[in-house]
């Protein structure tokens, strides 16, 4: 009987180290339709001391004109990453004005002394965001039973597109815009009127 | 799509045909000599088998997602350990010796409004368009991530992402890796729309072994 005996041995050299390995996954963001109001000034003020139309962002006894600077207007900051149509000012208003036309709606400032009316026309600008000046187009309220729509620079919709924008909200008024029910001119005060901006795609 | 790569193939059996060719009658014994008899021989042959030293990756999960609803920091995935891992991609290594870790690779870029000099991942969307991502990878050994999530304010260094373990590093047996990102709206570049435009946005992630 023959007999053979192979050892088969090449399998004892190994690597022991491992070779590189390498694969890919993937990872996605999905971002949605973004808009954004923030507050930038929360309060605006102006100080009425002579019996002319007094424009807030131009406090003073010198003349019914808008600052070109921002002045004591309140500011809001609307930041999107798609167009919008306009921002909604939403205001308390009431009619019965002296010295407005009649049955015009103006907005309602509550003297917080003397529980007193001042009568007030709403308005907004946007503002440059580069020079940080107002735009020229005067967003003012028409005197109707609507709130404010402030469109964007040109005044048309869907200017409010992919970036920062700026808007100063303010009254104008006078200390003769007081309602029928209350004194004829408004008593030393300070009056407010809360203004709430709402986002319209 | 799932996939799998493996460093070294792991299992040899050598053959064995010419042993049995020598137990046919009338071929050549082992020895080379002519038998004209009734085959009584035996050849007797050792086989070894060896498992050899493997590292393996493969994916589990090809790609993980989530979603930018608004202006604040968002996750695709949860960067708290011990957090949920849905959504996240997520790597397997099944290894039978020590390796130093993963090294986690994708595509990146500085210049960030408001970022100068720092370096984000760069999500891209089909239109071209740039979000600036920051990695994070939950392991074993914790959450390893690009740069700070607090602030998102990008990697004084760029990719890889190294993960790696203390000790002898990730050694015998499974381990699970699962990849997710923070990022924000605003995290864009120069040229492009200030803030994200409405889409999809994906960055490519490549896994290699650390030896």
């Amino acid at each position: 009987m023959r007999f053979a005996q192979i050892t088969i041995s090449s399998l004892a050299i190994l690597a022991a180290t491992p070779a590189l390995a390498e694969l890919l996954t993937r990872i996605d963001v999905v971002v949605e339709e973004i808009a954004i109001l923030q507050i930038r000034e929360a309060d605006g003020s102006m100080r009425i001391d002579d019996a002319s139309l007094t424009f807030m962002g131009n406090p003073s006894s010198e003349g019914s004109v808008v600052d070109t600077a921002l002045g004591d207007l309140a500011a809001i900051g609307l930041l999107t990453n798609v167009c919008l149509d306009f921002v909604v000012l939403q205001f308390p208003r009431a009619t019965g004005f002296r010295n407005a036309p009649p049955g015009s709606h103006l907005g309602t400032a509550i003297g917080q002394s003397t529980g007193n009316t001042l009568g007030v026309w709403p308005e907004a600008y946007t503002i440059n965001t580069v020079t940080g000046l107002l735009d020229g187009t005067d967003h003012a309220h028409d005197g109707t039973d609507r709130d404010l729509l402030v469109r964007g620079p040109d005044g048309t919709e869907d200017q409010f597109c992919n970036g920062t924008h700026e808007i100063a909200l303010g009254v104008r008024t006078g200390w003769d815009l007081t309602l029928q029910s209350e004194q004829p001119l408004a008593p030393p005060d300070t009056y407010i009127i809360p203004l709430r901006g709402t986002l319209v795609p | 799509m799932n996939g799998h790569v493996m460093t070294t193939g792991w299992l040899r059996i050598l053959p064995l045909v010419f042993v049995v060719a020598c137990l046919l009658p009338g071929l050549a014994s082992a020895d080379g000599s002519k038998d004209d008899g009734a085959q009584d021989d035996a050849a007797e042959v050792d086989v070894e088998v060896r498992v050899q030293l493997v590292s393996e990756l493969k994916v589990i999960r090809d790609s993980g997602g989530g979603v930018v609803v608004s202006a604040e920091k968002s996750f695709v995935g949860d960067p708290s350990p011990g957090g949920p891992v849905d959504n996240m991609g997520h790597i397997r290594l099944i290894t039978d010796l020590c390796i130093g870790g993963l090294a986690f690779d994708f595509p990146n870029g500085s210049g960030f409004r408001g970022q100068a000099g720092a370096i984000y991942g760069t999500a891209t969307s089909a239109t071209g368009d740039v979000l600036g991502v920051q990695p994070f990878v939950r392991h074993p050994g914790g959450v390893t991530t690009f740069g700070s999530l607090s602030g998102l304010n990008g990697s004084a260094s760029a990719p890889p992402l190294v993960v790696s373990r203390g000790g002898n590093g990730f050694c015998h047996g499974l381990h699970d890796f699962f990849v997710g990102l923070g990022t924000r709206w605003d995290l864009t570049l120069p040229g492009q729309p200030r803030f994200a435009a409405p889409g999809n946005y994906s960055i490519p992630v490549t896994v290699i072994i650390i030896p």
